[in-house]
């Protein structure tokens, strides 16, 4: 009996533990993490945060060929074009020597952040929960859907999602867990 | 025959016209838009038709330039008097010059995933529009009877604005915020 209770206790310690790890409570998916589409002239970063300032770091994200690049805030610009609505506006500089552009792709904000590869796909704990998250773009009718994943892509937590209107149709290759709202 | 490249793309431009769409759509989408704006609910137009010829640009321009197509083996379109494949000085077909000037068309659509060719939109029958409102939105379905709309999201999002939508016979899909279409793909 008393074994059972050390063995609770310890359980409830570790899991408290855990739980508590965040190294920065003010960091969210809902401001830390945004979309970032790269053309040939610019670098444009839609985020719901409005008090970036020039020369903040970040992490592009490069869902389809999953790999990270280190990019910087530029300054302020008005919008990126078909932003979702509260979402400011950035010009980012990232070295965009061997991409493939026009391109979407996910920006997470956080100091500290690694990312390795766990098979094919990128991993980084953005969340400092001890867990790994994963990142996806995928299309649907005429739009990217791009999702941030716990555990695991599309059977894992999904923890953050945006969409962006392309203003042409694609084809789709979405999963039905990658379009919900 | 115009070899293809970057002139190509200010062409056959996306319109933003409902009166672009074809009937029966058109007289739909035109009361559905005239009974929300008439709620007092902002209403913008995106996209309506998406024409035949800008798809087929799009979609073998991302061919050609990023997939390997032979531009050789691209069929020819009525109404697009486009040469894919570009000669060299000697005037012998190139591979480099075509997919160049494809890639430059790639670029200057801004494409970063590959275009279909057909869709509601290249049909004229579906319309890209953002919708929002303040507070309760009081509109009319297509009967003409009073629908209030107290719920959120206060925007194109909302299940009982797609409900209005759909009794003006423009249906919602619900993957991509902006699209409405004739039955709902």
């Amino acid at each position: 009996m008393i074994v059972k209770h050390i063995c609770f206790l310890m359980t409830a310690a570790l899991t408290l533990s855990c739980r508590s790890h965040a190294v920065n409570a003010s960091w969210s998916y809902d401001k830390n993490v945004g979309l970032a589409v790269v053309t040939a002239g610019h670098a444009c970063l839609s985020i719901n945060d409005p008090s970036l300032t020039p020369n903040t770091h970040v992490h592009f994200i490069d869902a389809q060929r999953q790999r990270e690049m280190p990019a910087v805030i530029v300054s302020g610009r008005q919008t990126c074009g078909n932003d979702s609505a509260g979402t400011s506006g950035y010009e980012m500089r990232l070295d965009a020597s061997d991409m493939q552009i026009p391109m979407v792709g996910i920006v997470v904000i956080g100091d500290g952040i690694t990312f390795a590869r766990r098979g094919t796909q990128l991993a980084g704990d953005v969340d400092r929960d001890r867990h790994d998250e994963f990142f996806r773009t995928c299309t649907s009718a005429e739009g990217v859907h791009a999702t941030v994943w716990s555990d695991a892509p599309l059977t894992g937590t999904r923890r953050w999602h945006q969409y962006y209107a392309l203003g042409y149709d694609v084809e789709s290759t979405c999963m039905p867990a990658e379009l919900s709202p | 025959m115009p070899l293809s490249g970057p002139t190509w793309v200010s062409q056959f431009p996306t319109s933003k016209r409902v009166e672009d769409l074809a009937q029966p759509f058109r007289d739909q989408v035109a009361r559905f838009v005239a009974a929300i704006r008439a709620a007092g609910a902002t209403l913008t137009i995106a996209d309506t038709l998406r024409p035949p010829e800008r798809a087929y640009l799009m979609h073998f321009s991302f061919e050609i330039a990023r997939e390997g197509v032979d531009p050789a083996s691209v069929p020819a379109r009525a109404g697009v008097d486009i040469q894919w494949v570009h000669p060299d000085a000697p005037g012998t077909p190139s591979a480099v010059a075509s997919r160049n000037a494809a890639e430059k068309m790639v670029q200057g659509y801004g494409i970063a995933f590959k275009p279909a060719l057909n869709s509601r939109h290249t049909e004229a029958h579906a319309i890209d529009m953002s919708i929002s409102w303040v507070g309760d939105l009081v509109t009319a379905k297509a009967d003409g009877t009073s629908v209030t709309i107290t719920s959120a999201p206060r925007d194109g999002n909302n299940a009982s604005l797609h409900q209005v939508g759909a009794s003006f016979g423009v249906i919602k899909l619900a993957t991509d915020p902006p699209h409405w279409s004739i039955d709902g793909h």
